[in-house]
Parts: structure tokens; C-alpha cells; sequence
């Protein structure tokens, strides 16, 4: 193994996930991963691939209790890069499209504002609005539209397909600036997708 | 370094502005200038009614910009600096009823004391706000009574430095899940930024910016 040791995090996976688990602390929350200011170390040849499966080495990482536990310590900064962090290294990884899958949301009502609930595939549960909002990329090809919702600070998780479709379910039409808008809303927030027409469009291809 | 801001009498602002000010009626502004990808979102969460006095007072010939510190205390912009304003009540008779009664309400500023121009086109801020602003022009011996619940101080910034498009300086920083642009404007120990800044550029693409002439 000689490649590891050479490698920023000397001691691979098994060295980050106990530096990781002794300085996520004794509480709950999650790590104060902002807060935490180490000197770069270099690339991690590690990668969360699209479908939201983290690789290591070009290989599956197969415990789901260790993405999970480096989840919790991913931070995208300025640069647009995505690192791991901890209070003494700082190491950068791949991110194909979103830091997280949403795989599951709900909708409810409270005092008639509704307010939609999303659960990321590490466990997050989190409600959209003023922090969380949610945004629509608009894609070429046969995938049409495809929602980003801010998980925490820079972090995002992208919509499962048959999350989105549920999501557009609870939408609703309304004008922005005299064009009718197919929008969202959660939390006080609208969060406007596009126009009706080209919704039905891009959905229906 | 100030000698070498623009003088703007009052005579000239009235000038310029009547020479702007038409079709207004149909259009706006906001801080999506600077944040495109935001433009939709931003006017569709844009609901909660606004006025704002942007008040010139001429010393020495030349135009003042009144502007205040808000107190940390309020809800909205707490510790910023802003024109005098608030949310528009049901009571208001109109946007420019609203802006003088905050600027009575924040500052003291008697309503005979200030004679409106006319209003900028609606602004729209990241905060949720559809912001209605003002331009009146205010006799220099109005007398001022800071209401210190909601204002900390209040200062003047000589329009000509405002007018200078060297002293808008464009800024970002992510917040509210989003990466977002602003105009810096600092002048002196102030430091004018924001949706107060936005409308200040408003101010100058629409009324005092010579090429757009």
C-alpha cells in the first residue's frame, strides 16, 4: 500500500474515518466544518458519482456508516471545489453532480402555508425555504428538468426522478412578471421552475 | 480627494430628473441586476410592500443624500445603512404617503419640508421586499429628531460621490443558499451596501448616468 502513504490522508479510509470520528465531538450536530481553517493536503482520489454512491479508489465504497460519516464533513468552498474537512487536514474530492440524492419528500400544511420536506440519502431531513431553497436546472436530452435544493451552506442535493415528479404534484401556476410560472412553494417561499409551457414541453418528452 | 466629486445643485437633479422620468409606470429594478439567474425568484418572493424616501438636501449648492444606520434591533436590515422607509400600512394613501411618514416617524422629517420629485421604478429586493422609492428634494433648514429605537444616527453623502460609478464597487458572498452579488458603496466609516446600494445604482443608470442620456 504503498500509494496511501504517499497519499494526504497517510493512513487511507480507516485513518480519515477515525480522525473524522474523534472530531465530530460528543454532540449531536453535525461537525462545525466551516469553522475549521487546516492547510490543503492535496486530492483524494475518491468520488460521488451521480447516482449519489461514493468511490474510493475506483472502487464502491460499500459502508454506508462511513459515506455517511465523511458526509458530514464535506464542504464546498469559493473555489467551487468540494473538500473533506477536519480540524487538521483539508483534502479535495470529485463531486460528478450533487453532494446528495434527495430521496424522499413530503408535503404538509401549517396555518395553510405549505411546506415541503425533503430526506437526502445520508439522512438529512430538511425543510425547503429562505435557507433552503430550491432551484431548476434546465438540461438537454430526455432528462428535461432536474431540481437542486441546498442542503447546507454550499452543499446541494439533487432530486431523485420520482422525487421530482412528486414535487411538481404539489406545484402551482402563477404569474412572474407576466408570464405564467409553474412554481413551488415552501416555508413563505416560491421558488419558480419555468414557464408552464415549456414544463409541460420538457416533462412530457 | 471629495474636491473632486461632481456638484449637484438642485436646479440640475430637477433637470436630469424630468428628463428621465418617463414610462416608469411599466418598469423596475432590483437586486437581480446583478443576480440574473435569481431574476425569477427574486420577483415572484418580492411581496411585501415598501417605501423609501431617498431625500436630497442641498448644502453649499450642492446635493446631500440623507441616509440613516438602522438600529440592530429591528426585524428587517437591522444595522444597515438605509434610505428613511418601511413597509407600506393599509393606511398609507400612497408609496409617497408611506415614505414621508417613516421619514417623520424615523428622522422627524416634516412632510412640508420636502417637496417629491416623483419615484424611481419599484425595486425588487433579494429580501422580499417590492420597494417604492422616493426622490424628494428637502429645505435645507429642516429640522431632524432621531428616533432612537430605530435609527442609531443618520449622515449626509454628497451625491456627486454616489453618482461616481468608480465608487460602486461590486461584492459577493453566498448567503441564503445562494452565491449573491451586491454594489459596495463605502463612504467615509459607512458602509452603504445592498438593496440600499442597488437603488442608489438605480439612481444613477436611470437618471444621472451620461451616456444612457
Amino acid at each position: 500500500m504503498a500509494e496511501l502513504e504517499e497519499s494526504p490522508v497517510a493512513k487511507g479510509l480507516s485513518g480519515l474515518e477515525s480522525l473524522i470520528s474523534r472530531a465530530g465531538g460528543k454532540g449531536k450536530g453535525l461537525p462545525l466544518v466551516h469553522k475549521w481553517n487546516p492547510d490543503f493536503c492535496g486530492d483524494l482520489d475518491m468520488v460521488i458519482k451521480a447516482d449519489g454512491t461514493w468511490f474510493y479508489m475506483g472502487t464502491p465504497i460499500s459502508r454506508h456508516a462511513l459515506v455517511k460519516l465523511f458526509s458530514s464533513v464535506l464542504r464546498k468552498d469559493e473555489d467551487g471545489k468540494t473538500y473533506l474537512v477536519t480540524p487538521v487536514e483539508k483534502v479535495g474530492i470529485t463531486v460528478e453532480d450533487a453532494h446528495f440524492i434527495i430521496v424522499e419528500m413530503n408535503a404538509h400544511e401549517e396555518d395553510g402555508e405549505q411546506i415541503i420536506t425533503f430526506r437526502t440519502n445520508m439522512g438529512d431531513v430538511f425543510e425547503a425555504g429562505p435557507e433552503n431553497p430550491i432551484r431548476f436546472v434546465t438540461v438537454d436530452g430526455n432528462e428535461g428538468v432536474k431540481p437542486y435544493v441546498c442542503v447546507r451552506d454550499r452543499l446541494e442535493g439533487v432530486l431523485a426522478r420520482p422525487v421530482m415528479y412528486e414535487l411538481i404534484a404539489h406545484g402551482e401556476e402563477m404569474d412572474v412578471d407576466g408570464v405564467l410560472m409553474f412554481a413551488i412553494r415552501s416555508n413563505g417561499m416560491t421558488f419558480p421552475i419555468m414557464p408552464v409551457e415549456e414544463l409541460a414541453r420538457r416533462t412530457a418528452e | 480627494m471629495l474636491s473632486d466629486i461632481r456638484q449637484y445643485g438642485f436646479e440640475l437633479v430637477r433637470a436630469r430628473f424630468a428628463a428621465s422620468s418617463t414610462g416608469w409606470e411599466e418598469q423596475f429594478d432590483g437586486d437581480y441586476q446583478l443576480n440574473p439567474d435569481l431574476r425569477d425568484v427574486i420577483i415572484a418572493n418580492a411581496t411585501k410592500d415598501a417605501a423609501v424616501l431617498i431625500g436630497l438636501v442641498e448644502r453649499a449648492g450642492d446635493a446631500h443624500v440623507l441616509l440613516t444606520k438602522r438600529t440592530e434591533a429591528l426585524s428587517s436590515h437591522s444595522g444597515q445603512v438605509a434610505f428613511p422607509g418601511g413597509k407600506i400600512d393599509e393606511s398609507d394613501a400612497s408609496p409617497e404617503a408611506a415614505a414621508l411618514r417613516e421619514a417623520w416617524e424615523e428622522i422627524g422629517l416634516d412632510i412640508n419640508e420636502v417637496e417629491v420629485l416623483g419615484r424611481l421604478p419599484d425595486y425588487h429586493s433579494g429580501s422580499g421586499f417590492k420597494i417604492y422609492p422616493v426622490l424628494g428634494l428637502v429645505s435645507p433648514d429642516a429640522d431632524f429628531k432621531i428616533n432612537q429605537d430605530e435609527v442609531e444616527y443618520m449622515f449626509e453623502v454628497p451625491l456627486g460621490f454616489l453618482m461616481d460609478p468608480g465608487n460602486h464597487v461590486t461584492a459577493s458572498k453566498f448567503f441564503r443558499g445562494a452565491h449573491r452579488h451586491y454594489y459596495e458603496m463605502p463612504f467615509e466609516d459607512h458602509y452603504i451596501w445592498g438593496v440600499t446600494a442597488g437603488m442608489i445604482r438605480v439612481l444613477y443608470d436611470r437618471v444621472f448616468n451620461d451616456e444612457a442620456a
